[in-house]
């Protein structure tokens, strides 16, 4: 059983293939994204992630979910040399960059819980595996062309449990900039792909690489627990020494 | 006899001059940046009174062009407070084959490939949406400035 939908502004897909998946415990996955989104979005006036930014509500008020992304956000700013900030220009919080990677992980928590095995959830291309597929061989997953979005360069094979995560620049004309020095604009890298031990370390981390430029992959292979796939503007692309290790359809 | 008398006090002479010049005159030397200030000041402009004085002022600042064996470099250094906080690379030696393997030299386990389109079907595919771009640039543009 498989469905997608938009939510957030970006496309979810749940796919479970044990036999016992039902239309509700998918509705009950993308009514936690609903939650995740009235919780989190900077966008939304009554979210909390709102009214803490006006300061309405204490820290020690904080919801659970809110006190952990915050930690996560802390401990990623401190893991990646502070190439990772919640904070804004204006000294607000906006955790968007962690929050996807941690509310993909956390649905698929709650799957497991209602007793599957065999899934995958993916939110705007950043995809948590549990088990195998529909023909109990290991997942698989594609990963986009930077220049083609109807196009994939790459296949990778993942491990139940593992999850895989992309940060992009796609548009051209539009720059990221290094946080830690807003006169260099990142137009070297176009895509960067993490594999990590779980969809949630793979995209805190996906999106603190692409931050550092060319040298993010650098910084990836000193991380074994990690495999990258770094394309630049040329359309050639860099992997960790790892990362072949997922290309081949080992069982 | 007297030679070598006059040889030793004639050596000890030109070590205290050095020495001299060493620890005033290089002080005096580095009030003068060698590279062109631009003029784009960047963060704090008057650092703190009390902070012992490196000689540095305050701005950012675009060194020359220069060449080398593998191509053209050129950088900018940012000073805040009286010290370097950032070396900007503008042009760097990139486009021979020759510096393509120097800096291979530098990340020896990374490897390299043209990418290619596969026809093959998958399960699912992992990319950056428009909206986690969104999401990329709004983090990016936030965190640029809280550096």
């Amino acid at each position: 059983m498989i469905e997608t939908r938009i939510l957030m502004g970006m496309p979810i897909t749940i796919e479970i293939v044990d036999k016992w998946a039902t239309k509700k415990a998918i509705d009950k996955i993308f009514k936690y994204f609903e939650y995740i989104d009235k919780t989190f979005s900077t966008f939304k006036p009554d979210s909390e992630i709102s009214k803490i930014n006006r300061g309405e509500i204490e820290k020690n008020s904080y919801s659970t979910d809110m006190k952990i992304v915050f930690e996560l956000a802390e401990k990623t700013k401190n893991e990646t040399n502070g190439y990772f900030d919640i904070i804004d220009n204006n000294g607000k919080y906006n955790p968007s960059g962690i929050v996807k990677g941690w509310a993909i992980y956390c649905a698929t928590q709650i799957l497991r819980k209602d007793g599957f095995e065999n899934f995958y959830v993916n939110a705007g291309g950043d995809i948590q595996f549990c088990g195998k597929n529909s023909e109990n061989k290991l997942w698989n997953s594609g990963i986009k062309n930077p220049f083609n979005q109807n196009e994939i360069v790459k296949v990778v094979y993942l491990e139940s449990g593992q999850g895989i995560a992309t940060s992009g620049n796609y548009i051209r004309g539009e720059h990221i900039y290094n946080p830690k020095n807003r006169n260099k604009i990142i137009d070297e890298i176009v895509s960067f792909t993490v594999i990590g031990p779980n969809v949630q370390e793979a995209d805190r981390f996906a999106t603190a690489v692409f931050a550092m430029g060319k040298s993010g992959i650098n910084f990836l292979e000193k991380m074994p627990e990690f495999a990258g796939y770094m394309i630049d503007k040329n359309g050639v692309a860099f992997m960790t020494s790892n990362f072949e290790n997922f290309t081949n359809e080992h069982t | 006899m007297n030679k070598k008398i006059l040889l030793v006090s004639g050596l000890i002479v030109l070590l205290g001059g050095f020495f001299v010049y060493e620890k005033f005159g290089t002080a005096q030397n580095s009030q003068t940046p060698i590279i062109n200030n631009d003029q784009q000041t960047s963060g704090n402009n008057n650092p703190p009174q009390n902070q012992p004085t490196t000689g540095f002022k305050d701005g950012s600042y675009t060194g020359a062009e220069t060449s080398s064996n593998y191509g053209n470099a050129q950088v900018k250094v940012i000073i805040s407070s009286g010290k370097i906080t950032d070396v900007v690379y503008l042009t760097y030696p990139k486009d021979r084959a020759v510096t393509v393997m120097k800096s291979n030299l530098a990340m020896p386990a990374i490897k390299q490939e043209v990418i290619q389109a596969q026809s093959v079907n998958v399960n699912t595919i992992s990319g950056a949406t428009q909206t986690s771009e969104a999401f990329l640039q709004s983090i990016a543009s936030a965190l640029s400035q809280a550096s």
